[in-house]
């Protein structure tokens, strides 16, 4: 596809997007993420709904990122991880949210 | 396809209030009135204070070991903290309200030019502070339903001194309680405690 195909230029808004956050179940545990301080694993199941091996393969993809940071200890013994967004995580999240706006803001009403 | 808006404001309600669909708050509020009725019935104050601590307890043990390890520990923003101090002010100075006009009260006392009476005005006036106090929680704590706890808590109160009666605490008491035991077993049965490792996969 050359660069004066009108759908190659239609493409190019999208690719500018953090693909790691545009996917709707990681989205949605930055937005939780991003509103309180930090929270444990049980709280964001509960919260997004997602099932715990659906939720670590998430978490996993975001702390490698860099977004997510995991501080992990004991309640008695059990093993008790607190989750919260890195500086890096929430300017990821407010990045992707101004390219989203900037983008739907050019779309014709 | 169905959409759903994703509002940052709107999450954090929502995060906030499934905390309180344990129906602890209104345990709590239902052994508060049933004490009061309780301690009038006995003659004794300091009943009316052991079951109200014991009131607090409850809701304090059933948070830690019921509602936490359903629903997740998590930490609330600055903006959720600073509500939460102003209902702890609020919530000081009703105390420190309540234990000067008692005081007042037994002591037959003065209290800025007015003395504690059984009047009508004076029970009504004071049930319009308990709704406020209630209503100031409600607004703070984005929990709605302390509203109706208030309306439920003003009129004991009132119907209360009018009546000469503690029974309308009674009957009040037993209806939050009950209301309040029934959100309980729902919420216990809505969310169980996760599995094994299901408080950590990581």
């Amino acid at each position: 596809m050359n660069a004066d195909d009108p759908r190659a230029n239609g493409l190019k808004p999208t690719v500018a997007f953090d693909r790691l956050i545009h996917e709707p179940a990681r989205l949605t545990l930055m937005a939780y993420l991003y509103v309180v301080e930090q929270a444990d694993f049980v709280f964001l199941m509960r919260q997004t709904g997602m099932t715990q091996g659906n939720l670590s393969s998430h978490l996993s993809k975001l702390e490698d990122a860099g977004y997510v940071a995991v501080e992990k200890s004991f309640k008695g013994k059990k093993p008790h991880t607190m989750l919260r967004l890195t500086e890096e995580g929430r300017e990821a999240l407010r990045r992707y949210r101004q390219s989203m706006s900037q983008m739907l803001d050019g779309l014709p009403e | 396809m169905k959409t759903t808006k994703l509002d940052l404001k709107h999450l954090e309600r929502t995060a906030w209030r499934s905390y309180h669909q344990d129906g602890l708050w209104d345990v709590f509020i239902g052994l508060l009135l049933l004490s009061a009725g309780v301690s009038s019935i006995v003659g004794s104050d300091w009943i009316n204070l052991v079951l109200m601590l014991g009131a607090a307890g409850v809701m304090a043990l059933g948070k830690h070991f019921v509602t936490v390890p359903r629903m997740g520990a998590v930490q609330f923003g600055a903006e959720r903290k600073a509500k939460n101090r102003k209902v702890a002010l609020l919530l000081f100075l009703t105390v420190l309200l309540g234990v000067a006009l008692y005081a007042a009260a037994v002591t037959n006392l003065e209290v800025l030019g007015w003395q504690p009476d059984q009047g009508t005005l004076t029970t009504l006036a004071m049930s319009l502070v308990i709704l406020v106090i209630f209503g100031g929680i409600a607004y703070w704590l984005d929990f709605p339903r302390m509203l109706l706890m208030g309306l439920a808590f003003a009129a004991a109160f009132a119907t209360s001194r009018l009546l000469d009666t503690p029974v309308t605490f009674l009957v009040a008491g037993a209806a939050v309680l009950a209301w309040g035991a029934a959100l309980f077993v729902s919420f216990v049965r809505r969310y169980p405690v996760p599995g094994p490792g299901g408080g950590d996969e990581r």
